[in-house]
């Protein structure tokens, strides 16, 4: 049974169409976690050298076995705000006969191969052989890996136990939050020592091994606690940790009414973003982006290399359609069968488009004036980079988004989600840091840099009268395409 | 067979089903009919221990199906697609499912021989996941796993739902034939009343949770139903 529900899983894996997919994203990830896994190897097999290094004059164990209460702390905190049970999974197999039993072992059981619990292993198990059993024999160096293992699934198990708790009782996340800062505070002034607490437990786990397994002990009785809770609570709608029904956001948007259709398209794409995590979170992320500038301005290592500021410039203010607009035709990918019906020319859907990234544009310029702050000449530039954005760089956006976009689901979580990248995502690049410098460059070389900014915030205004010229291109490319976009969204 | 006793489940305080007493003998063909949320698949996930009753209990040869699992041995059901592991193929799922019911590779294979003509060649031997199928092909994929492991019980929501004429013909033709020849107690809920008076000896319409009638099928019945449907 076990071994065919691994196989499922495997599968499950193996043949979501996502992972096909993203397949270069995920061979990212893939690889990103054999290097995140060499590197704990790496400072595992180098720990006792790297505090040599810091502490020239310390001992090593000492000083780490201090340190394991915070590392736990921490790993505690992590485990709580990326640690999850896939409990849904089991939902297709509730109504076989199968025993609940099995499947919450299975469940549990597998949680425990969890990156957080092998990192762990990688980074101590070196440390304990290298250091601790040569030092103080090698029940010592067992007892100490154990007893950190053990702490490790103890916390895995109570982070698990702990989140599904907080689904019934929301103020258990209070009580902790005051008991880590009490015990937090009362460490910073030094009242009580959560390091020499941590010493000395571990001292008394390298004098007597045996203590290793206490928190064996205790990992096997949180998985008990966890197994008789899940046996009771095994109903779909009550592990299911998404609110069954939302509360509907967001303002309803009644001032874009007066623009007509394309007014009513604006007001449903903003509902659009306010309702959905991941299209928020870009918007939310486009607007912290704004600060950019003070990462550069104030900065003395950039004021001769004004060339950056453009591309700050038009990064600021043109956050949002860069951020957001490269998945331009994704957005709808749910609804695009009746983008294509409803009652409205494709003309309206790609202009209102446009004309929510001017909004947003313009609203940013406005905000970025502040930087003016930083001298008159980011104000220009600043001012040349919106039109440029504006005029040019929006409508490449949109002609690069239309390049084959992939579906995106609206409803799944924002962090670490790659649905809808694309060829198009690497290619949104030439907007950002190689168009803008197409006319600035050269004469920036030949000394002339002001002429420069202002001839590329002029083509930028050229393009912005334009426009319409544009937006019909973009509406004929649509309109030919169209059919291929729609399958491609339906065929995923 | 199957015993509701002061059955009911609120959300919230709307009570989506209340069923004080209900019974269905063992054998019987049972139809539950009543607009959408009447609370007809609520009741069915109660009995299937999918939702947890707000009060009473439902009962299963006299066990109650949220402290025993034993029902899960000769109850087959499939109500919606996350009853299916959609990222199989349909051949992987009924290995699953017959590698659960102790199937051998000739049993399966003789098993799904006599749906060979509810399949229309459109399911078997096809390398496609069952996400990848229509919605008719998986519920056909859904029913025939339901029907697997000689089941003495068997809840199907909607089964005529999104198939084609000839499909929906067949299957009545199946599910006749199985609640006949082996004392299948079957509970169907269905909208298509022509099929359900069809199929059904018996007939409870739901509304808004509450049974608001429970009649034995006889030919005024479908006359009967549609006369109470269209005053509503």
């Amino acid at each position: 049974m076990v071994g065919t529900f691994f196989s499922h899983s495997w599968k499950q894996q193996f043949r979501s169409p996502i992972w096909a997919k993203n397949l270069i994203a995920n061979l990212f990830l893939g690889f990103a976690a054999i290097v995140l896994v060499g590197y704990a190897l790496l400072l595992g097999i180098f720990l006792n050298e790297i505090i040599l290094q810091l502490v020239p004059e310390g001992n090593p164990l000492d000083i780490l076995n201090g340190l394991i209460i915070y590392y736990l702390a921490f790993e505690f905190f992590i485990r709580f705000f990326l640690q999850n049970v896939p409990v849904m999974s089991i939902q297709p197999y509730l109504h076989l006969p199968i025993k609940k039993a099995k499947m919450i072992n299975y469940m549990l059981g597998k949680s425990a191969i969890s990156p957080f619990n092998i990192i762990g292993i990688l980074f101590f198990s070196p440390f304990a052989f290298r250091v601790v059993a040569d030092s103080q024999g090698s029940a010592a160096g067992w007892g100490w890996l154990v007893f950190i293992v053990g702490l490790a699934l103890t916390l895995h198990y109570l982070v698990l136990l702990f989140k599904k708790k907080l689904n019934d009782q929301p103020n258990l996340m209070f009580a902790f939050v005051i008991i880590f800062g009490t015990l937090g505070g009362l460490d910073i002034y030094s009242i009580i020592s959560l390091s020499s607490a941590s010493s000395a437990m571990m001292d008394a786990v390298i004098a007597q091994p045996i203590f290793g397994l206490v928190p064996v002990v205790l990992a096997v009785l949180f998985y008990f606690l966890n197994f008789n809770y899940l046996v009771n609570n095994t109903y779909p709608e009550e592990i299911s940790t998404k609110k069954k029904t939302s509360n509907i956001t967001g303002g309803q948007f009644a001032f874009l009414k007066r623009f007509g259709h394309k007014g009513e398209l604006m007001a449903a794409e903003l509902k659009l973003i306010m309702r959905h995590k991941r299209p928020r979170t870009t918007v939310l992320l486009g607007a912290l982006l704004l600060l950019y500038g003070l990462f550069f301005y104030p900065n003395p290592a950039y004021q001769e290399m004004d060339f950056i500021f453009v591309f700050v410039g038009v990064f600021i203010t043109g956050i949002f359609f860069l951020n957001y607009g490269q998945f331009l035709l994704s957005w709808d990918s749910g609804f695009f069968d009746f983008v294509l019906t409803r009652k409205s020319t494709f003309r309206e859907y790609i202009e209102a488009k446009y004309l929510l990234f001017l909004s947003a544009s313009t609203i940013a310029f406005v905000l970025s004036l502040a930087y003016g702050y930083f001298g008159w000449k980011i104000v220009l530039i600043n001012l040349c980079a919106y039109l440029f954005n504006i005029g040019i760089n929006v409508f490449v956006v949109m002609r690069i988004a239309m390049f084959g976009p992939k579906k995106i689901d609206l409803n799944k979580r924002a962090a670490f989600n790659y649905e809808g990248v694309g060829a198009a995502q690497f290619l949104i690049i030439i907007p950002i840091m190689i168009l803008p410098y197409v006319i600035y460059a050269p004469l920036a070389i030949a000394g002339n840099d002001v002429l420069g900014i202002v001839l590329t915030g002029g083509a930028g205004l050229i393009g912005f009268l334009l426009r319409n010229k544009s937006i019909d291109g973009l509406t004929n490319y649509f309109i030919k395409n169209r059919h291929k976009i729609a399958a491609g969204f339906r065929a995923q | 067979m199957i015993n509701a006793k002061e059955l009911s489940k609120s959300y919230s305080s709307v009570t989506v089903v209340n069923i004080p007493e209900l019974s269905i003998p063992k054998g019987e063909s049972f139809g539950l009919v009543g607009n959408n949320g009447a609370g007809k698949t609520t009741f069915f996930r109660m009995i299937l221990d999918l939702v947890r009753p707000t009060t009473g209990s439902v009962t299963s040869k006299d066990v109650d199906v949220a402290k025993d699992e034993d029902w899960k041995n000769y109850t087959g059901s499939f109500l919606d697609e996350s009853f299916l592991i959609d990222y199989l193929t349909p051949d992987e799922y009924f290995e699953f499912l017959g590698s659960l019911h102790g199937y051998s590779d000739g049993d399966l294979k003789e098993f799904l021989q006599r749906f060979e003509a509810l399949f229309n060649d459109e399911i078997i031997g096809k390398k496609k996941y069952i996400r990848d199928l229509s919605k008719g092909n998986q519920k056909k994929v859904g029913i025939v796993g339901a029907l697997m492991g000689n089941p003495e019980v068997i809840l199907l929501d909607e089964p005529f739902a999104n198939l084609d004429p000839t499909t929906q013909i067949r299957l009545k033709d199946v599910l006749k034939e199985w609640s006949e020849k082996s004392q299948l107690t079957m509970l169907i809920s269905s909208h298509d009343l022509n099929h359900v008076t069809e199929v059904c000896e018996r007939i409870v319409l739901l509304e808004k949770g509450e049974i608001k009638q429970d009649i034995q099928t006889s030919d005024s019945t479908l006359k009967d139903l549609e006369d109470y449907f269209a005053a509503y």
